[in-house]
């Protein structure tokens, strides 16, 4: 009868059962790389999470494809925007489906692994499954400023047809916590938090590029952006000092940048997603023989986002103008342009979360207590070639936010600030967001069709 | 469903009447009076014939040395013979209407093998009512080969032959036979029709029929061959009301398309992306004991075929556990067969003769005008005006001259295609073989349409005291060609004021074309292709395949009521498909500038498929007094696996480089494609038989079977039946009612399976990235959410029915049956939160019920005339009786496509309640002649004149109340005749032809010549059809359009001359049988629907002619 069962137990060629898939550790590295390649589609952080969707609700852009009419006016039933909507929904749940099936495997097969290999990747699991909730609770839940016992959206934890109950916005947001202090754990064992060396040869090479995974200081700093989430300031504090204490990240270079090499900074990058299609992504978006479906500036609207400061690295390197007729007043973002150095360290990497996202936390805590956010924005101020601040400017949140404006253009951070701040207006939009309910997502109608959900807005 | 039983006790009411009558003149015949002296016993036994309406058989110099002496008044046959024979040394024996009187002393001297100089005999066929002498049997001396054929009479005579040794006598379709030598022989022979009536083939074990409960119906090949000769799919079509072929209008007779088959309806929901593959109502196909699929049947040669059984309730079918639900085709293929080499020459010459009667188009006069009324060539600015004018005068002059191009007749021909079949047999009882070759060339009525099958297949057969061997090779090799002149709809809408050729008569790449001068100066234009160009520049647009099939059979049998056997069948098949257009294609004419070097595209698939069957089973025969038992147990395993890989390539601009080589490159984004997939199955099966006195019957049967295709939780299923049948004729009071040869009641109940699916579905497969890799390692998804928990959809049958036999000439037949179909495989909806958006559930519930019934007469039969009609109907009501959530979504899915896409033909829709094949359209009140706008009723009863989907309404059926055949089929002196019907009724019919040729129409291309009757064009005019305007109008499903589907065919007509009257040509052109024969196929229709059929390939009528000589 077993060997009966086992006969009629038939694996796929052209698919791979998960059976046959986890029975050795390369199968792990396949399905958690499968994951991030997941999250780099154009629904979500190749595009919509990014520069797209959230770019738009931030009103980062001047021009963008007319597809987004709709969305840029936050009218989140019409079509388009309810079908991106819906796909950042269902793009993000499959990765974590993906990840719940890797988790559910790994702890039978521990033996399979290498050195550490088992920690790091089950940590990466845990550490990817709070990335992808907290971004959906960011969509789809309502700040914390307005009620963290709103419902939001279920945190899923395992591979399977059953529901998982629609949670409160400070539940989910602690079940973030849980599963990266899960991850923070898992990962002491990380090569960029030990400091060892890891060579091409050894295992492949497998842990040297670990900015391209969420690593210990990955974590770290979501953990420091998910605290200030969820107004837990001196823990967002702490995470935020740990990073920038240790030695694994340093400013980028003017030089680099002028030269084409680093357009992404990645020095900076805690985490960036490896997108091996971002040539083609700046193509499409960033260029102005592709006007119909670019996001760009024109001239006047950049030099305001910079305050006339000509000098900023971010200024002067990281944009370009268009070269013939009604382009030549555009500017176009470089941030994912083709680096000009083969460089593995610099090529196809999109930034996820980075060093200033750090320094700015650490000055919106000081703020918070002292009333001065002083000390580390120039910090930032001076790696940007900018002459630091002699006073607290008049309305901190405000400079706060341009300097995420400035910093973060075309990453998707800057909405998610008006957010947590529960700004009445953003800049570029005279919408009340607070009245049209603007910051939160409608759950999608392919999630409310097939089961029970509340109202999360 | 009354309807048909009151007709089936009409006829059964009848029947009983007329029997009563010819039983009466019967019982005169059984008392005898005469008077004899001293006169000659054979004279004497000649009277006594004509006086008792026995045949009595004797050899003349056996008893013309006897005289006798008697006086008999109404006497018992028995008692006459005895007077008559009185002491004389001469025995008689009474045999139903026999009476074969012999010599005494013949017997008693068997033992003393002494040499006979001469053996006189008579072959004589028992089986129709009257003794018919067998012409040409063979009979056979077993030890020295020695042989003889019969004459005209029926008599042979052999020399030199030693007393008691085995003569085989055989005859072409009866059983072979073997007697003892004697001086005088009287060999009976009978039909092998008869004994395949007295089992029923399963494929896995065979039954006795007289005792078997379930419901199958087996046919011969002969029955096949009087309903057609094109394939055996058709044929049976043409017999059993409960197989039916859909009858598919876009595909027509095209030789290379299948169309979708299914016994007593439809059980699984079609139209649900991804989750079959194929037809999921199909039924399982069985050749020779192993499935095969529905292609290979459809190529077999029919010549090579011995029975086909359907088998239809689930005492019949449960042996086949999880594959059963949807029905069993079993198909034995012939056994050789003793005697001397045979071989047999079949041939056939076929024509198909395109049928365009169903085709109302418009003529070159008529379409101008109708693009007239339509307002073509008029504008409101004068100056358009006449720039419109000047292209309708250029047409109107085209016209004059005589242009009227019926571009119907253009891509058609009459197909000629041949069939040639041999077949050679032969051998002993220890060996015997045959060897068959078959070409079949079949020619499609569209030009360059064809399909060409080359078969071969050797069988050997070995006995060795209680071993049995066989062995059976087959070779099958295919192509299938389409037609390189594309769809039939190119040429039915090409306009007929334009002529293919130009004045040189070479043939143009553009007709014409037409321009419609807008505002500001942009204008649009239409440019007519001609479609006759594609077929000249050497498209290839073919299909073929390869394939071998090895079945090795072992049995033992070391007891008579004892028998094990094993069998293991191997079918390999290469397959391949490849099209290619050249860059000249007018597909490509819209690709131009950098695109210019990419046209012409070239696409190859290559794939193999391997299937092993293999299965032990045990028989035991067993009969205790009047209890008989009949135990078989079977143990069986199936594994198949396909692979398919294909690519397509781009840039072929030389129309003279046609092979894929000379491509530029690959297609745009295009990459190698393919799939895989391997299915297993193991099952153990047991079925008994019981019956008690041949009276009271049972059957029981219980598979137990595993799959690869489910899930882990639920990958074993057990399926099982149970039968009860009652043979009333063998009861004490029906004894005398002798006219009643058979008379059974059936009853049977059981659950099976069906499992044509996705063989991956259960399962959680990773597929990997094919065109990123993250961080230097290339990454796996998940391909959907597993359910471990999936298992067999499941059908519960009841059936109950009679067969019923009277006079040896009425057969009838009725099966009425329920089948309960219940965790039909859906997919359901999920809330995207789980990661997928569906998964694979069982759920949905369908009811299948009806009846089918068949008659046959033989009412006339005499020695060398027979005559007999057949009659067969059937009747299936499909429910839904439990949707899912995802079928709901399913429809508003449907629903949305429909509104998004303006669909004009009715969506597929699935209601609890309703049947799956419903037409689902918006009540219509028909034309308002005032404004000539449609007006539609809403659900809420109230009229309007805009249309909405929400209104639908389940607006008729389009599956028939009734379908069936009838036929009449006889044979005088060897000259037969047999024609074939068949009839469908009560069904609807959404009428497309009017809603996309004569409201829909686009004016631009050729219309239905209904536009310029039937349709709206004044206030007042009461029409059946809006108005038509230069842009085409969209008219949405509405009850307007429904018509009553009922239709009557002429399926198939034969005539036939079979020479074996005429025994002297026979013996002189030394032929053993010949046989020549006419066919006629889909001779002609009649319909209450007026409707294009074959949009994209045309109907066609086949005619063929056949010979067959066995020498």
């Amino acid at each position: 009868m077993v060997s009966c069962n086992n006969w009629l137990d038939v694996q796929p060629k052209s698919q791979v059962e998960d059976s046959e898939l986890f029975t050795s550790e390369q199968g792990f590295k396949e399905a958690l790389a499968g994951v991030y390649s997941s999250m780099a589609s154009e629904s979500t952080y190749s595009k919509e999470m990014l520069f797209g969707t959230i770019g738009i609700l931030g009103h980062e852009w001047d021009n963008y494809p007319t597809s987004y009419t709709d969305m840029v006016d936050y009218q989140y039933s019409a079509a388009t925007p309810s079908a991106l909507i819906a796909k950042i929904w269902s793009t993000s749940y499959n990765s974590i489906a993906n990840i719940n099936n890797l988790v559910n495997q790994i702890d039978g097969n521990k033996n399979l692994f290498h050195k550490n290999n088992y920690s790091i990747i089950k940590g990466e699991a845990f550490a990817l499954r709070a990335f992808l909730h907290f971004d959906l609770l960011r969509c789809f839940g309502v700040s914390y400023a307005v009620n963290s016992n709103m419902p939001s959206i279920p945190y899923s934890t395992d591979l399977t047809y059953k529901i998982f109950p629609q949670l409160a916005v400070s539940k989910v947001a602690e079940s973030v916590i849980k599963d990266l202090l899960d991850a923070e754990a898992l990962l002491k064992v990380d090569p960029i938090a030990t400091g060892e060396k890891i060579t091409e040869t050894e295992d492949n090479g497998y842990l040297k590029n670990r900015q391209m995974h969420l690593n210990y200081y990955a974590v770290k700093g979501l953990e420091a952006r998910v605290y200030m989430w969820m107004q837990d300031y001196a823990k967002a504090r702490a995470c935020a000092l740990e990073v920038i204490h240790s030695t694994a990240f340093s400013w980028s270079k003017g030089s680099d940048m002028q030269l084409g090499y680093d357009y992404a900074f990645a020095p900076e990058q805690l985490f960036a997603l490896n997108n091996t299609n971002m040539s083609t992504l700046s193509d499409t978006y960033f260029n102005e023989s592709s006007n119909t479906t670019s996001f760009y500036l024109n001239e006047t609207s950049l030099l305001q986002y910079y305050d006339s400061h000509t000098e900023d690295y971010r200024y002067v390197y990281l944009f370009k103008s268009g070269t013939t007729g009604e382009s030549v007043t555009n500017r176009y973002l470089m941030k994912y342009n083709k680096t000009k150095s083969d460089d593995a360290y610099y090529l196809n990497k999109m930034p996820m979360i980075r060093l200033s996202e750090m320094y700015l936390i650490l000055s919106e805590c000081d703020y918070r207590t002292t009333g001065s956010g002083l000390t580390y924005l120039n910090v930032l101020r001076e790696a940007r070639d900018l002459a630091p601040l002699d006073t607290d400017p008049t309305d901190y949140y405000t400079e706060l936010i341009r300097e995420y404006r400035r910093e973060f253009i075309g990453e998707g951070q800057l909405f998610f600030l008006y957010k947590r701040l529960n700004r009445e207006t953003v800049i570029g939009s005279d919408a009340n967001m607070i009245g049209e309910k603007a910051y939160t997502f409608p759950i999608p109608l392919s999630e409310t069709e097939a089961s029970q959900r509340a109202n999360n807005r | 469903m009354k309807k048909g039983k009151l007709l089936t006790l009409v006829v059964f009411v009848l029947t009983l009447f007329c029997a009563s009558f010819v039983d009466a003149q019967e019982e005169k015949g059984k008392t005898i009076t005469m008077d004899f002296q001293n006169e000659n016993m054979a004279t004497v036994l000649k009277r006594l014939e004509k006086v008792s309406g026995y045949k009595i058989l004797f050899t003349y110099d056996d008893v013309n040395r006897f005289t006798t002496s008697g006086k008999l008044k109404n006497v018992s046959i028995h008692e006459a013979l005895k007077t008559i024979i009185g002491n004389k040394p001469l025995d008689f024996v009474i045999d139903g209407k026999f009476i074969n009187v012999t010599l005494k002393q013949v017997k008693m001297k068997r033992l003393s093998r002494t040499a006979l100089t001469k053996v006189l005999g008579i072959v004589i066929a028992d089986e129709k009512g009257e003794p018919t002498p067998v012409i040409g049997a063979t009979v056979k001396v077993k030890s020295s080969g020695k042989g003889a054929v019969t004459d005209s009479n029926g008599h042979f005579e052999l020399t030199d032959v030693i007393e008691g040794e085995d003569l085989i006598v055989s005859y072409i379709g009866m059983q072979t036979r073997t007697i003892p030598a004697q001086q005088r022989v009287t060999v009976r022979m009978k039909d092998n029709v008869q004994c395949l009536d007295e089992v029923v083939v399963t494929g896995l074990f065979n039954y006795r029929a007289a005792s078997f409960t379930g419901s199958a119906r087996t046919y011969t090949k002969d029955d096949l061959q009087s309903v057609g000769n094109q394939n055996l799919l058709k044929s049976l079509s043409n017999l059993d009301p409960s197989f039916v072929i859909d009858d598919n209008y876009t595909n027509g007779s095209n030789p290379n398309a299948f169309n979708n088959i299914n016994i007593r309806g439809n059980a699984s929901f079609t139209g649900l992306q991804s989750e079959y593959d194929g037809n999921p109502n199909e039924p399982l196909f069985i050749v020779d004991g192993f499935e095969a699929t529905r292609e290979q049947v459809f190529d077999l040669d029919m010549n090579r075929v011995k029975s086909v059984t359907v088998l239809k309730d689930a005492a019949a079918k449960a042996l086949y556990g999880s594959k059963a639900a949807n029905g069993v085709v079993v198909v034995e293929t012939k056994e050789p067969e003793r005697g001397r080499l045979r071989l047999t020459y079949t041939g056939d010459l076929n024509v198909e003769a395109p049928d365009l009667s169903s085709y109302n188009l418009c003529n070159s006069a008529e379409k101008l005008q109708a693009e007239l009324n339509a307002g073509r060539y008029s504008a409101t600015s004068a100056y358009h005006n006449e720039y419109l004018q000047e292209e309708y005068n250029d047409l109107k002059t085209s016209v004059a001259q005589g242009v009227d191009t019926y571009w119907l007749a253009k891509p058609l021909r009459s197909g000629v295609g041949q069939k040639h079949s041999m077949y050679m047999e032969g051998g002993d009882d220890r060996m015997r073989y045959s060897g068959t070759f078959t070409y079949n060339g079949i020619t499609g009525a569209m030009k360059g349409s064809d399909r060409r099958t080359i078969s071969g297949n050797i069988k050997m057969a070995y006995r060795y005291k209680s071993l049995l061997f066989s062995n059976s090779l087959s070779v099958t090799s295919n192509k299938a060609d389409d037609s390189p002149y594309g769809s039939f709809s190119d040429y039915s809408s090409a306009n007929p004021y334009y002529t293919p050729y130009d004045e040189n008569g070479n043939l143009k790449k553009i007709l014409g074309a037409y321009t419609y001068p807008g505002s500001n100066g942009a204008s649009s234009s239409v440019t007519y292709y001609n479609p006759l160009y594609n077929a000249s520049i050497g498209t290839k647009n073919f299909s073929q395949y390869t394939e071998y099939t090895e079945n090795f059979y072992i049995e033992w049998r070391p007891i008579e009521s004892f028998r094990m056997s094993g069998r293991v069948g191997y079918t390999y098949q290469t397959n391949k498909r490849e099209d290619f257009y050249p860059g000249d294609h007018t597909r490509f004419v819209d690709w131009t500038g950098d695109q210019y070097y990419l046209r012409g595209s070239y696409s190859i698939t290559d794939g193999e498929s391997a299937t092993l069957s293999s299965d032990i089973t045990a028989n035991y025969t067993g009969q205790f007094g009047k209890h008989m038992i009949l135990a078989n147990a079977a143990w069986s395993l199936n594994a198949n696996n396909y692979d398919t890989h294909g690519m397509t390539a781009w840039g072929f601009l030389n129309n003279h480089v046609d092979y894929i080589t000379f491509a530029k490159q690959y297609a745009e984004n295009g990459k190698p494609s393919g799939s895989e997939g391997t299915t297993r199955s193991i099952g153990v099966t047991g079925a008994v038989n019981y019956s008690y006195d041949d009276r009271y019957l049972a059957d029981l049967t219980l598979r137990y079977n595993g799959s690869s295709v489910f899930g882990a939780d639920n990958r074993w299923g057990t399926f099982w039946s149970v039968g009860l049948g009652w043979n009333i004729q063998k009861e004490k009071f029906m004894k005398s009612l002798t006219f009643v040869n058979l008379l059974k009641l059936r009853a049977s109940y059981g659950l099976t399976g069906s499992q044509n699916f996705n063989p991956y579905q259960a399962k959680a497969t990773y597929k990997f990235y094919d065109s990123i890799v993250y961080d230097n390692i290339v990454g796996a998804y998940l391909m959907s959410m597993p359910n471990k928990r999936l298992k067999w959809q499941q059908t519960a049958e009841l059936n109950m029915g009679f067969d019923m036999q009277l006079f040896k000439a009425l057969n009838v037949r009725l099966d009425v049956y329920n089948n309960k179909s219940k965790d039909a495989l859906l997919a359901m909806t999920l809330p995207t939160s789980t990661g997928f958006n569906s998964y694979q559930e069982n759920l949905g519930n369908v009811e299948n019920k009806g009846f089918d019934a068949s008659m046959n007469w033989r009412f006339i039969q005499k020695k060398d005339f027979y005559l007999s009609a057949s009659f067969s109907i059937g009747h299936n009501v499909n429910k839904v009786t439990k949707i899912s959530d995802a079928l709901k979504s399913f429809n508003e899915q449907q629903q949305e496509n429909a509104s998004q896409n303006g669909m004009t033909s009715p969506i597929l829709r699935y209601e609890n309640g309703q049947s799956m094949t419903a037409i689902w359209a918006v009540q219509s009140l028909g034309i308002d002649p005032i404004t000539g706008q449609e007006l539609f009723r809403k659900k809420d009863g109230t009229t309007t004149y805009d249309y909405s989907y929400d209104d639908y309404i389940v607006a008729g059926d389009s599956n028939p109340k009734y379908h069936g055949n009838f036929g009449l089929s006889g044979e005088y002196k060897g000259a037969g005749l047999s024609c074939s019907f068949s009839y469908r009724t009560g069904g609807d019919y959404y009428n497309q032809t009017l809603v996309n040729r004569v409201e829909n129409v686009d004016i631009a291309y050729n219309v239905d010549r209904r536009v310029l009757s039937d349709s709206w064009n004044k206030v007042g005019d009461i029409a059946k059809y809006k108005k038509i305007n230069d842009t085409p109008s969209r008219t949405y499903p509405t009850t307007r359009f429904i018509e009553k589907n009922n239709e009557l065919q002429l399926a198939s007509f034969s005539c036939y001359y079979d020479f074996k009257y005429l025994t002297y040509f026979l013996q002189k052109i030394k032929v053993e049988r010949l046989k020549a024969s006419f066919y006629m196929n889909d001779l002609f229709r009649i319909s209450t629907v007026k409707t294009e059929r074959g949009l994209d390939y045309p109907y066609a009528r086949s005619f063929s002619f056949s010979l067959s000589a066995t020498f």
